[in-house]
């Protein structure tokens, strides 16, 4: 915007005839100069970040394509991060403080510790780097475009271990906001939240000896994970993850990612501990309220203006642009300015959940102004369209219900399990139309039309193997070996095996799983791509990296992001079975000590229920929403009403 | 610039021929298969694969380089820029430090 050229009187108006204007003044005009003298005008703007930092804010060439004028703006990797987290600090410095002050310690040292990461981080993702830097090099020889970004990484984390002490006890209120500001940097893969909490995650370790253990537990499975790469992969597109997620699979980007995704899990738990015991429930609500209004607010004025669009997309820090129509994506969900229509889904039916739970729990009825932000985020659920997320909080409404209100255990433990089997009950009776045999089949045959295949043979009728079922053979092919995944191939072996048996098979539970939730076509693609070895099944193949699952094994989703579409299968590919094992262990072992704690169950209830069947997990805000739930036993401190 | 030509283009006695050739608008360069080709940047970062040394002179003579980082300058400007406000940003510190010090320093003497 400021990067002005005093050339205003010269600036045409856009149209598709004149286009050639903006073709031949490459970074001639402001973006300033050109909205003054377009703001009428039909247009919509892209933004080309590898510029030169001289080229920032200007208009670096226009196109006509498919009948619409594209006006493409200059944004610069330094400028980016400068200009990004200097707004993020000063909305920062907005929190307000508290009167209790929590010291962090060995400041300096987690400031350069976090730094080191970060430049390991530009090291590792050189593929993601060079297509949003014209010149970036991860040489440390006289690179001043490297020393620049660290330096301001350095300043910028400074500055934050100045703001956050005062407020440290505050911010778990502004966690909702998370949901307007996601934070994430426009030319790199980087997030500011997830910057700041390796930074706040350091300097605990630093301070206590049993994160130093949990540490050094780490580094041997990232040792380990770094022993399983067999080829390291320069790009992997992180699109709607971009922040986090690695864009490559080196031994550089594991050992990053793997880091500071433990660093960020210490610094947000710390945070937790430190302010969920006092916090206002009261305080906590409105703020969940109100960000899921904001969603929708800016979610709405961004489909209006593509300038808008941009700026929202630019100052909130969205991993991608915001929708620039209203109209919803494949003819259902809406996404706004949300990443995934799914995970603000989940958000808004949260945030409803939370507000009736918060009142029933404080004895207090909602205000005027309370009902109207709530019809705001019911509004926000309609558009985002996910039913599963509305059927779950409408089990878990009534569930609450029944545990408060219903005082005999002969009435109550057969209405809870009514309530768990009503909705599968209604589903299996009047809307599924395949039997378990059936479903089963429809998974594992999503997963071979993903994978290369063609060699099958076709008999007479044109049909090959696949077409009539007999999967056992697909598998017996000696031509399957490197081109069916090792998951797919063994959820054929078991599924056809149980046949002569007639035991319960592992794909028949997954199926009949997968059906009634309308995931047999994308987890039966995640069977047909995801190929572990016996290692990797085991523990994974590093944190929050999900390069070798996409491009490990050649199959025909290799293009576009296909995610697992749940949260499970992702962590499956980064920690393994153990590392699952392990984390839904520590989750029922905090269930069970918190097992009169209602409120504290059902939230996680809800939310579990939604990570089977949602990638939430892989948005930083939904993440942080998660651990703070399971931090959030003492929220609500009695199982009952006092 | 003779001596960033030889850097860049390696040695040569055909630096006479290049004022020529900036007299000559229409001149085309003729690719030499005894010279190993080398990519030069300019500063906003735009490349160029030259394949003879009169052509590689002829652009480091217009301020093309082969190392683009160093002379990237307004990136090298930033780094300055932003160096002075981590300095800046460091002095409390330094002066708390050495408030310290002199104190300890005085307690010893006392």
């Amino acid at each position: 915007m400021i990067n002005s050229s005093d050339n205003l009187d010269n600036v045409p108006t856009i149209n598709n005839e004149n286009i050639g204007e903006f073709e031949s003044n490459v970074c001639e005009f402001s973006f300033f100069e050109f909205l003054s003298k377009n703001l009428n005008s039909s247009y919509f703007l892209q933004l080309d970040n590898p510029s030169s930092i001289n080229c920032f804010a200007k208009i670096n060439s226009a196109d006509y394509l498919n009948g619409k004028n594209i006006v493409y703006i200059g944004t610069n990797l330094n400028v980016d991060i400068i200009i990004q987290s200097l707004f993020w600090l000063l909305l920062f410095s907005i929190i307000p403080k508290d009167k209790k002050i929590s010291k962090l310690n060995f400041k300096n040292s987690s400031i350069f510790v976090t730094v080191l990461l970060l430049l390991l981080h530009f090291v590792s993702e050189e593929s993601f780097y060079n297509m949003n830097s014209k010149i970036y090099s991860s040489s440390l020889k006289d690179n001043y475009q490297l020393y620049s970004v660290l330096l301001t990484f350095f300043i910028v984390l400074k500055l934050f271990s100045i703001l956050v002490e005062t407020r440290i006890n505050n911010i778990i209120y502004y966690l909702p906001i998370l949901f307007v500001f996601p934070g994430t940097y426009n030319s790199s893969n980087l997030n500011v939240i997830y910057i700041c909490l390796i930074f706040i995650g350091v300097s605990i370790m630093l301070r206590k000896n049993v994160y130093k253990i949990l540490v050094i537990i780490n580094l041997i499975i990232t040792y380990l994970w770094i022993s399983f790469i067999n080829e390291d992969i320069l790009y992997f597109d992180v699109d709607k993850l971009k922040g986090f997620s690695s864009s490559s699979y080196n031994q550089n980007s594991i050992f990053y990612w793997s880091m500071s995704f433990l660093f960020v899990i210490f610094g947000f738990v710390y945070i937790c501990k430190i302010s969920l015991k006092n916090i206002e429930l009261n305080k906590l609500k409105i703020n969940f309220l109100a960000s899921g209004v904001l969603v929708v607010f800016f979610s709405l004025i961004s489909a209006v203006s593509p300038v808008i669009n941009f700026f929202t997309y630019y100052y909130l820090g969205l991993n991608k642009t915001a929708s620039k129509t209203f109209d919803p994506v494949a003819g259902n969900a809406w996404r706004g300015i949300s990443s995934s229509a799914e995970a603000i889904g989940e958000f808004y039916a949260f945030v409803i959940l939370f507000t009736i739970f918060t009142s029933v729990y404080k004895k207090m009825k909602l205000s005027l102004l309370e009902i109207c932000l709530l019809l705001i985020n019911l509004y926000g659920l309609y558009k985002s369209n996910n039913f599963a997320a509305m059927t779950s909080m409408l089990i878990v409404i009534l569930l609450f219900f029944i545990f408060l209100n219903v005082q005999s255990k002969n009435i109550k433990y057969p209405l809870f399990i009514l309530t768990i089997l009503i909705f599968p009950i209604i589903y299996f009776s009047f809307f599924n139309s395949y039997d378990l045999d059936e479903s089963s089949r429809k998974m594992i045959k999503e997963g071979f039309n993903v994978s290369n295949v063609e060699y099958l043979d076709k008999n007479e009728f044109g049909r090959t193997p696949i077409d009539d079922n007999r999967f056992y053979e697909v598998i017996l092919n000696s031509d399957s070996k490197s081109k069916i995944s090792t998951s797919l191939n063994y959820l054929v072996e078991e599924y056809h095996f149980s046949e002569r048996n007639g035991i319960p098979n592992i794909t028949t539970i997954i199926s009949s799983i997968a059906t009634p939730i309308n995931r047999s076509e994308k987890w039966g693609i995640f069977f047909g791509k995801y190929n572990p070895s016996f290692k990797t099944f085991l523990i994974g193949t590093g944190s929050i990296n999900l390069t070798d699952y996409y491009f490990g094994h050649a199959s025909k989703a290799n293009f576009g992001l296909i995610l697992p579409h749940s949260s499970i299968f992702s962590y499956l590919i980064f920690f393994g079975i153990l590392g699952l094992v392990v984390l839904i262990g520590l989750i029922f072992s905090k269930f069970y000590l918190n097992k009169n704690n209602t409120y504290f169950i059902l939230l996680n209830v809800y939310f579990l229920i939604n990570l089977l069947k949602s990638d939430s997990l892989l948005y930083l805000n939904s993440f942080l929403l998660f651990i703070m739930l399971l931090s959030s036993n003492n929220l609500f401190k009695y199982s009952k009403v006092e | 610039m003779d001596s960033d030509i030889f850097n860049i283009c390696g040695e040569s006695d055909l630096l006479p021929e290049l004022e020529k050739i900036q007299s000559d608008p229409n001149f085309v360069f003729a690719p030499d298969p005894n010279f190993n080709p080398i990519t030069l940047f300019n500063e906003i970062g735009d490349t160029i694969m030259v394949n003879s040394w009169i052509e590689c002179a002829n652009y480091v003579n217009g301020g093309w380089v082969n190392n683009i980082v160093e002379t990237g300058n307004y990136e090298r400007n930033l780094f300055f820029g932003l160096s002075i406000l981590t300095f800046v940003l460091f002095i409390p510190e330094i002066l708390k430090y050495l408030n310290r010090f002199l104190n300890r320093k005085k307690e010893k003497i006392s």
